[in-house]
């Protein structure tokens, strides 16, 4: 008992200081998440304060449980809770094919199958086509991979992951 | 009609079946092999007094109760874990003995049970029993348990990283960091970080939620909390990203068997509901006890019992010779810096235009500079929407923006991102715990500190491995002793934050402190011992690599002096901080007005002088002008730093 009542106290005490501070930097309100930015997104809302505090997670806890596999999946269409992974990187994936590397390019690389030593011909070519891939800011992730599989369609080294 | 036959079975047959269960138990009439069997390991188990293991201690999340340290009668245990799931036996969560002989029992019932069975819920109790009683697993039920088999193709434990968001000031949760783990797949798969798995201990958040509420109850153990598996991409995406912290990666070097025990182990653990604390029993604490059942030897856990800061606990799994490297993932607005300091300052105003604008990119301004430093240009650009966007919903015309400078930079040959050069790593940085011993002279009297901090950086603290201009101290206090009188509280805060954080073209940032507690204010007669809140925000501005900054300050003060309870002050306060080669120093002065009309004006300078990481030497000088009581003061004091 004294130890819940120690942890009671110490809590009440830090909160009598937090409440001004709270409300001072209470990131962005209830609105605030780490939806896309950039690309509309399907994702949800982020965390709140008090998601926040306790580092805890609101919405779906899946415990690791989507479809899709933590590795390779052939057609590029590992999904997280049913939503595509591209979907849920859509902003870091379009910045890392403007720039022609980066973890998210390898992400989707991957999921769709291509082998190491064809990584950089992916990305080379992603980079190339970027307009291609992003015509203008309301583009979907299904029109995106649409676009990625008819562009590796026409490239010789990359035709072969095409779906 | 079939309740009426339902209504037949009960009167009959359960007593029967009642009498029948009743007996067998009480005669232990061995009514089968398997029974047989059963009794045999836990009859084995009870002669190697199995359940005082710590291996089986550690399964359950046991731990020997306080009380039973200091008195020599036996131990007792609870379990940490609140959620009757996790618990095969009636009184399991105090029960080590119990719970031990349920799961030996309960890993013979009847297959049908799938998924529910105790040998699919708790695989790593089995495979320990199994190792410590040589059980024959020929002669256990077969069960198929086709969730946990799906849970782990998916989620494939082949090592284990631990990972620690540093801390930021801008939410009060961040303000110590956070850890978590990641899990990547065996070297049989390929890998990206990115589609590896983040493990996060937190509380579990009902939609809805009030933050308020939500905050306090967080902090009081009001919500469950829980192991949640998550894609690692999304824990980048939040840290990196929405909240702009750095993120520090500690590869494990977990052997096949250590990986396998906590695989197995996160499984049981998968909806099981532990009370979270926020001090406590909180998100690095259970991270401990998960790599403690990894790897038996390691004792992690022993040190924390009033408060897991979670840097300490890496260290902790350091020291204890888990890690074997480290990687450093710079946050958004720590590549947007770095970006800005290599641009300089010339170019910062044509980086806000090319945000504003990036048409700015077709203009002569911009087209006369080298193509580097075009490509710099955009780079930091982006990222400055970004930054700006981090925590705000989608807007069209900033998304338009940014595929624009998207366009621009995708014109440019493939580049490599920049190489950042890697700071000065957190576990580095100073202990979190403090100790201060000063002697000083206060107007004509002589007096000696003795001082302690409970956490964790001030801002003339050695900077290294801590954030620039974030100020958290919890729980500090001091006891003075002056020469002709008795000792005394000086001091004791309860919390004292700070974020002072220079603004720029591109950073708009407000600073900002926050304090209170105890503290003697000087004055004529006596020095009353005043309760106050106080807090402020301003503006700080970067003066060639130090800090200048201006708070409006305000105060809520009990002091016995005051003819009310309360009284309400407002104020200012300028203040210059600067980084030397021996140690950071400040120069501050701050007046305060009370509503009962009394003024306070205090300047003071402060050098500390660094000795090493954990030890330093600081200086301070003082003068106050009060209304009944003007004088300086000189101290000296010595810090050091521990855990």
């Amino acid at each position: 008992m004294g130890r819940f009542h120690g942890k009671k106290m110490a809590a009440i005490a830090t909160l009598a200081v937090l409440p001004s501070l709270a409300f001072a930097v209470a990131p962005g309100g209830p609105d605030c998440g780490w939806g896309n930015m950039l690309f509309k997104s399907n994702s949800g809302l982020g965390p709140h304060l008090g998601a926040s505090l306790t580092n805890g997670t609101s919405g779906n806890a899946t415990f690791g449980m989507s479809s899709g596999t933590n590795g390779c999946s052939p057609n590029g269409t590992l999904t997280y809770g049913g939503i595509s992974l591209l979907a849920q990187v859509m902003d870091e994936f379009s910045e890392d094919v403007a720039r022609g590397e980066g973890d998210a390019l390898d992400a989707i690389a991957l999921t769709l199958g291509i082998d190491v030593q064809d990584r950089a011909t992916f990305a080379q070519l992603t980079h190339d086509n970027f307009s291609t891939l992003f015509p203008n800011e309301n583009v979907t992730a299904q029109e995106v991979m649409a676009s990625i599989q008819q562009v590796m369609k026409n490239d010789a080294r990359l035709s072969k992951y095409a779906a | 009609m079939y309740s009426l036959e339902l209504e037949l079975v009960m009167k009959t047959v359960l007593p029967v079946l009642f009498v029948f269960l009743c007996a067998c138990s009480a005669l232990k009439v061995y009514g089968s092999a398997d029974e047989q069997y059963r009794f045999e390991l836990q009859d084995l188990a009870i002669e190697k007094t199995l359940w005082l293991n710590r291996d089986w201690i550690n399964l359950v999340h046991y731990k020997p109760s306080r009380a039973s340290l200091l008195s020599t009668r036996s131990t007792t245990y609870s379990s940490f874990v609140d959620d009757t799931k996790f618990f095969l036996a009636k009184d399991g969560d105090s029960k080590p003995r119990d719970e031990l002989l349920a799961t030996l029992a309960a890993v013979f019932n009847s297959a049908e049970l799938g998924d529910s069975h105790a040998q699919c819920r708790f695989p790593a109790r089995l495979s320990w029993l199994s190792e410590q009683l040589k059980i024959d697993k020929h002669k256990l039920p077969k069960v198929e348990c086709p969730l946990y088999k799906q849970w782990q193709s998916m989620v494939s434990v082949g090592s284990a990283v631990l990972v620690f968001p540093a801390h930021h000031l801008n939410s009060p949760s961040s303000m110590f960091g956070h850890t978590l783990l990641r899990i990547d797949p065996g070297a049989e798969r390929e890998h990206s970080d990115w589609l590896a798995y983040g493990v996060n201990f937190g509380a579990n958040i009902p939609a809805g939620d009030n933050s308020l509420l939500y905050a306090y109850k967080g902090l009081s153990g009001g919500y469950p909390g829980q192991f949640i598996v998550e894609p690692y991409f999304k824990k980048i995406q939040e840290y990196n990203r929405v909240e702009n912290r750095d993120i520090w990666e500690y590869p494990l070097n977990l052997t096949a068997r250590e990986t396998h025990r906590l695989s197995t182990h996160l499984w049981e653990l998968k909806d099981i509901n532990f009370d979270y604390y926020f001090f406590t029993e909180n998100c690095s604490y259970r991270l401990l006890e998960l790599l403690e059942v990894a790897r038996p030897s390691a004792e992690l856990t022993d040190d924390y019992w009033l408060a897991a800061i979670p840097i300490d606990t890496v260290r902790s799994v350091i020291n204890g010779g888990f890690v074997s490297a480290q990687q450093y993932r710079p946050s958004i607005a720590t590549q947007l810096r770095y970006q800005l300091q290599t641009l300089g300052k010339s170019l910062q105003p044509l980086v806000v235009s090319l945000a504003d604008n990036a048409s700015v990119a077709e203009q002569e301004e911009f087209l006369s500079l080298s193509e580097n430093q075009q490509y710099l240009l955009l780079q930091a650009a982006y990222n400055t929407v970004r930054y700006r966007r981090a925590k705000k919903p989608r807007d069209p015309l900033s998304a338009k923006q940014s595929l624009a400078l998207l366009r621009a930079i995708s014109a440019y040959p493939v580049h490599q991102k920049e190489v950042m050069p890697i700071p000065v790593s957190p576990e580095n940085g100073h202990q979190s715990k403090r100790l201060t011993i000063t002697s000083g002279r206060e107007k004509d009297s002589n007096y000696s500190e003795l001082g302690f901090r409970m956490a964790y950086h001030s801002l003339l603290d050695n900077r290294y491995g801590f954030l620039d201009g974030a100020q958290i101290n919890m729980g500090s206090m001091a006891l003075r002793h002056y020469d002709d009188d008795n000792v005394k509280l000086e001091r004791l805060d309860l919390a004292d934050i700070f974020s002072l954080t220079p603004r720029s073209e591109v950073f708009d940032s407000l600073s900002w402190r926050v304090y209170g507690g105890l503290e003697r204010v000087n004055s004529e007669a006596e020095r009353p011992l005043a309760m106050h809140i106080s807090g402020g925000a301003g503006y700080a501005y970067d003066f060639s690599g130090s800090t200048v900054y201006t708070l409006l300050n305000t105060r809520v003060e009990h002091n016995r002096e005051f003819n009310k309870a309360l009284e309400l002050a407002l104020g200012a306060e300028l203040g210059w901080l600067y980084q030397s080669q021996f140690g950071a120093g400040s120069i501050k002065a701050s007046g305060l007005e009370f509503t009962g009309s009394e003024q306070r004006l205090d300047v003071s300078l402060e050098q500390d002088i660094t000795l090493s990481v954990n030890h330093s030497l600081r200086f301070k000088a003082q003068r106050r002008w009060y209304d009944h009581y003007t004088a300086s003061e000189f101290s000296l004091s010595y810090h050091y730093f521990f855990r």
